[in-house]
C-alpha cells in the first residue's frame, strides 16, 4: 500500500516543479469561471426556471470543474506513449499493479492543478453565494462519500477506455469520445435537470452521471437523504461492474504483448 | 542431472506481422482482412549459465539479443522452448521473477523526469519493501561505485545521458537481483563514461556475485567484462564459449601495420598475405592463418622494406564484422 502512496508523492512533486504552467492554469480557470458567472446570470435573469437560484448555479459550476480536474486522466495517450517507446515492458517488470500506479499518478498528477485552480475561484465564488445554498451536516458527508466514488468511476471509465489502446495504433480520439459523452450524459456544463425528460431517463443508465452530478447534487440538497441509497448503490455497483471487466481485458492486453511484443 | 541457474532450451519467438498495402485502397482492405508474415526473431537458441557468470550476447541490429532479453525477463513469451531462471519460469511467474532480477535496457530511462535520482531511488525502496539497512547500504555502494554524488540531487532532465545509465543501472541493482540484463548500456556513451560502467560491472559482478547478460554492440564492452561470449544472428546462436575459443574459430590470422616514409613500392600479390587498408604512408596487411609472426614480419621487410613496422592482434570487432559475413 505505502508504495502507491510514495508513487503518489512523486508524482505530486513532479507536477509542482512547474510553476508557469500552475499559473496559467490558475487564469485559465478564473476566466472560464467568469463565463459561466455571466452566462447563467443572462440565463437565470430571462427566468429559464425559477426553481435554480443563481447562487446554487455557481456552487454547481465551481464544484463541477473541481471534481472533474480531479479526475481527468488520459489514461489512453499514456499506454500509447509508453507502448511507442517499449517502457511498457519495464512497467511489466515493476513489483505493482499497473492499475493502482496508474490510479496514485493521475492523482498526484491532478491534486496540484485541482487545488491551485480551485482556490481562486473559491474566493471569487465566496462573495456571490447566499448561505441558503450550503448544505447540512447530513448532505456534507453524503456530498463525501459520492465524491470519492465519483472520482474513482471516473478513473475506473478512463482506465478502461485507455486499455484499448493495447488494440489500436493511435488512440487520441479516444478520449475526445469518453469527454462527449461526459459532458453529454453527466451534466457536467449543462445541468441535467434541465435536459428534456427522456435524455434524463438515459443518463440513470450510464455511469456518467455518478461522476460529478449526483455528488454536487447532494451537495446543493437536491436529492434527499432518504433517496441517497439510489445514486450512492449505482455508482457502487458500476465501479464493480466496470473494475470486473477491466480485469479481463488488462489480462488480454498483456497477453496480447507478451505474443506480439512491445 | 544438475540445472544451471539459468537453462534456455529449444527457444523460438515468432512475430506475426501485418502486411500493410498500399495507398488507401490497401488501407479500406487491410481493415477487412489482413494477410500476416511470420518473423522468426528467434530460432532454436539452446544456453546455460551458471550462478554469477558475466556473458556478452551479441548479433547485428535484429538478430533477436532484445527478444531473448525479454523472453528471460518474463515479458515475452515464447512460442516454443523453455525458459528458466533460479527455477522460475519467467512468463509464467512474471511478477516472482521481476523480485530477482535486475534490467536495464540501453534507451528506455526509469527515473522521474523532473525530480532527482533519489527520489526514484526512494520508489525503488518501497517497490520492493527494501529493509532501511539493505537499502542505505546500496544507495551508499552504487554511489560511490557509479561515481553519483556529484548529481543526485539534480533533476533527472539536467543530466547527461552516462549520468543517466549510471542511475538506471544502481536502481536496476537496489534489490541485490541474482540476474542482471543490460541490453546495450554503454550505447552512445563517451570513452571515460565507458570505462567507469565497464569497471563498475566488473565489480558488481565480483562483489556481488551477480550473474550479468549485456547485449552491446561494443566489442570493447566484451573485452572488458566478459569471459564468455554467445552470438547470434538472424535468431541463430552462432557461437557459445569463450573469448579465447571465439578467437580461435574466427581469427583469420593476425595483421601488420607497415608504415612508409615515402610512397610505398608496388603491392605484390600473394596468397599468403592480403592488402586490407592502405592509405598514403601506410598498409595494413592480413596475414593467413599458419605464418608465424616472425617469419610474416621478416618477409614483409625484405620485400617493402617497411620504415616501421607493428603486428597487431586482430580486433574482436574486425572477428565479428567477418563471422557476420560468413553468415550471410
Amino acid at each position: 500500500m505505502k508504495k502507491y502512496f510514495v508513487v503518489f508523492q512523486k508524482s505530486l512533486k513532479s507536477e509542482i516543479t512547474y510553476r508557469s504552467a500552475a499559473l496559467a492554469g490558475i487564469v485559465s480557470a478564473l476566466l472560464s469561471f467568469l463565463i459561466q458567472i455571466f452566462l447563467w446570470k443572462a440565463l437565470l435573469g430571462a427566468g429559464v426556471r425559477q426553481d435554480t437560484s443563481f447562487s446554487d448555479m455557481l456552487l454547481y459550476v465551481i464544484l463541477n470543474s473541481f471534481l472533474l480536474s480531479l479526475t481527468k486522466g488520459n489514461v489512453a495517450s499514456v499506454i500509447e506513449a509508453s507502448m511507442i517507446d517499449g517502457t511498457i515492458s519495464m512497467e511489466l517488470l515493476r513489483p505493482m499493479s499497473f492499475k493502482y500506479y496508474t490510479l496514485a499518478n493521475i492523482f498526484g498528477k491532478n491534486i496540484y492543478g485541482t487545488l491551485i485552480r480551485t482556490v481562486p475561484v473559491l474566493v471569487i465564488g465566496s462573495f456571490l453565494i447566499s448561505p441558503a445554498s450550503l448544505p447540512d451536516g447530513a448532505h456534507i458527508l453524503l456530498f463525501v462519500i459520492s465524491t470519492v466514488l465519483g472520482a474513482l468511476l471516473m478513473f475506473e471509465v478512463t482506465y478502461l477506455v485507455g486499455l484499448l489502446a493495447f488494440w489500436l495504433q493511435r488512440c487520441w480520439f479516444l478520449s475526445w469520445y469518453l469527454n462527449g459523452f461526459l459532458t453529454f450524459f453527466g451534466g457536467t456544463v449543462i445541468p441535467l435537470w434541465f435536459y428534456p425528460d427522456f435524455l434524463s431517463k438515459i443518463s440513470y443508465f450510464l455511469p456518467f452521471r455518478y461522476i460529478t452530478f449526483e455528488p454536487v447534487n447532494f451537495f446543493l440538497g437536491k436529492t434527499p437523504v432518504h433517496s441517497a441509497w439510489l445514486p450512492i448503490s449505482a455508482a457502487l455497483l458500476w465501479l464493480l461492474a466496470l473494475s470486473a471487466v477491466d480485469k479481463l481485458i488488462w489480462h488480454a492486453a498483456v497477453k496480447k504483448l507478451a505474443v506480439n511484443g512491445g | 542431472m544438475t540445472m544451471s541457474f539459468i537453462e534456455v532450451k529449444k527457444l523460438c519467438k515468432d512475430y506475426k506481422i501485418a502486411k500493410s498495402e498500399k495507398g488507401i485502397s490497401g488501407a479500406v482492405k487491410s481493415l477487412f482482412h489482413r494477410e500476416y508474415t511470420v518473423k522468426q526473431a528467434v530460432r532454436n537458441v539452446s544456453f546455460s549459465l551458471e550462478k554469477g557468470e558475466v556473458v556478452g550476447y551479441i548479433g547485428p541490429n535484429g538478430a533477436g539479443k532484445s527478444t531473448t532479453l525479454k523472453m528471460l525477463s518474463g515479458v515475452l513469451l515464447p512460442t516454443s522452448g523453455t525458459v528458466s531462471v533460479g527455477g522460475i519460469v519467467p512468463y509464467k511467474n512474471r511478477r516472482e521473477n521481476a523480485r530477482h532480477i535486475g534490467v536495464v535496457f540501453g534507451q528506455r530511462s526509469q527515473l522521474y523526469w523532473d525530480l532527482p535520482i533519489s527520489d526514484t531511488f526512494d520508489l525503488y525502496e518501497n517497490l520492493y519493501n527494501l529493509p532501511k539497512e539493505q537499502f542505505r547500504k546500496n544507495c551508499d555502494y552504487y554511489i560511490d561505485l557509479l561515481d553519483m554524488k556529484d548529481f543526485i540531487d539534480q533533476p533527472v532532465r539536467q543530466l547527461s545521458l552516462g549520468q543517466k545509465m549510471k542511475a538506471n543501472i544502481a536502481i536496476s541493482l537496489l534489490h541485490d537481483p541474482d540476474v542482471l540484463y543490460l541490453d546495450e548500456p554503454t550505447i552512445g556513451l563517451d570513452v571515460t563514461s565507458k570505462k567507469v560502467l565497464r569497471d563498475a560491472i566488473k565489480e558488481i559482478n565480483a562483489e556481488k556475485k551477480t550473474t550479468i547478460i549485456l547485449t552491446t554492440h561494443d566489442m570493447d564492452d566484451i573485452e572488458a567484462v566478459c569471459k564468455r561470449l554467445i552470438m547470434i544472428d538472424q535468431g541463430q546462436k552462432l557461437f557459445d564459449g569463450t573469448l579465447t575459443d571465439f578467437r580461435a574459430k574466427y581469427n583469420s590470422g593476425f595483421s601488420l601495420k607497415l608504415e612508409f616514409d615515402s610512397v610505398p613500392p608496388a603491392w605484390q600479390k600473394c596468397s599468403q598475405y592480403e592488402l586490407a587498408e592502405q592509405s598514403e604512408h601506410q598498409w595494413i596487411v592480413r596475414a593467413a592463418d599458419g605464418i608465424s609472426a616472425k617469419d610474416a614480419m621478416i618477409d614483409l621487410i625484405n620485400r617493402y622494406d617497411p620504415t616501421n613496422l607493428y603486428v597487431q592482434e586482430e580486433r574482436i570487432e574486425d572477428i565479428v564484422r567477418a563471422a557476420y559475413e560468413v553468415n550471410k
